[in-house]
């Protein structure tokens, strides 16, 4: 079993006030939940069997492991597991955020359509007349603009309602979290 | 870097399954042994190509349930140290520079901020706001749109 005695960590989770949940959060994360997720999203071994190397590593057997692992995707808790780069080091070098204001009743079928381009990272609907927001990339500003353009005409969108916030220094970004301490 | 590096990296893009051996099926593909996957892939991290390998997880999930993309008006002069400063607070995951197409849209700074709720994250903003003096505008999280929601769809 593995000895945490030591290393414990104020609870995440705290009441909630004024606040709806995005979504319904699970039940509950366990101790050995928030290891594993804490392994997976800051130290992931590349190795031929990660799965095994981290069951031995956290003292898990395999099968529990991959069964936790299971649940926590299908929860929609873990995203993906896999490589975490800049698009801009594969030749993807323009990028923007775009804010479309789409009448309510349209989110999803718009939704629906922007997550059909390639090279979409993310994909919001938000508290504001600017309800839809979601980030591109691309080889070239060019290639940016007619997509945009594409969707503008594909959902009859006025142009005065869509922003087109090209990035122009990126300062930060690291969307890691801390859960729990590692032994 | 080479090509086979670009098709490791965006045949990678939505992650490796849980089956035991899970570099295989990207290696047959790719036409390489499985070690020579696993080197690549430790180099590409060596050398910051991959900027981590692991899991995404969805902030909402783990508790943190106030998820805000807050653009700031700040003047053109100050920007950098603004940004570096607002950089520095552990709740904001991204910091960006971004240009506007339009006049009534000046924003010109992005920040993705966490927290356990709106009133947390209301607190953070309005202090920030008042030590830095601008304005900003936060823009809450309702919905992912572009990872189903777990009733929808389950894929694993």
């Amino acid at each position: 079993m593995i000895n945490n005695k030591n290393n414990q960590v104020t609870p995440i989770h705290q009441p909630q006030k004024n606040n709806t949940p995005q979504t319904q959060p699970p039940k509950n994360l366990d101790e050995t939940d928030k290891k594993i997720l804490q392994t997976l999203q800051d130290d992931f071994p590349i190795v031929p069997q990660p799965w095994k190397e981290i069951s031995h590593r956290l003292n898990i057997p395999q099968q529990e492991l991959t069964t936790r692992i299971t649940h926590l995707k299908e929860n929609g808790t873990i995203q993906k597991i896999g490589p975490i780069f800049d698009a801009a080091k594969i030749g993807q070098k323009a990028s923007t955020l775009v804010a479309l204001r789409i009448d309510t009743k349209k989110i999803q079928e718009t939704a629906k359509l922007i997550n059909t381009y390639d090279n979409i990272t993310h994909n919001y609907q938000r508290d504001d007349p600017y309800n839809i927001w979601f980030t591109l990339t691309a080889q070239t500003t060019k290639e940016i603009n007619t997509t945009i353009e594409q969707i503008r005409q594909k959902l009859n969108i006025p142009p005065q309602d869509i922003l087109n916030l090209p990035t122009q220094h990126r300062y930060k970004i690291n969307a890691t979290f801390q859960l729990t301490k590692l032994p | 870097m080479d090509q086979t590096d670009i098709k490791l990296l965006t045949n990678l893009k939505k992650g490796i399954p849980l089956t035991d051996n899970p570099f295989n099926a990207i290696a047959t593909e790719l036409k390489i042994p499985t070690q020579e996957v696993i080197e690549r892939l430790n180099q590409l991290k060596k050398d910051k190509i991959i900027r981590r390998f692991g899991a995404t997880l969805k902030p909402g999930n783990i508790g943190l349930s106030s998820n805000a993309l807050v653009a700031w008006k700040v003047p053109k002069d100050k920007i950098q140290e603004i940004a570096n400063h607002l950089s520095e607070i552990k709740e904001i995951s991204h910091c960006y520079e971004r240009t506007t197409n339009n006049p009534n849209w000046t924003y010109n700074l992005y920040t993705v901020i966490h927290t356990q709720n709106h009133t947390t994250t209301q607190q953070i903003l309005k202090e920030l706001s008042t030590t830095l003096k601008i304005e900003y505008k936060p823009l809450y999280s309702t919905k992912d749109l572009k990872h189903p929601q777990p009733k929808e769809d389950t894929q694993c």
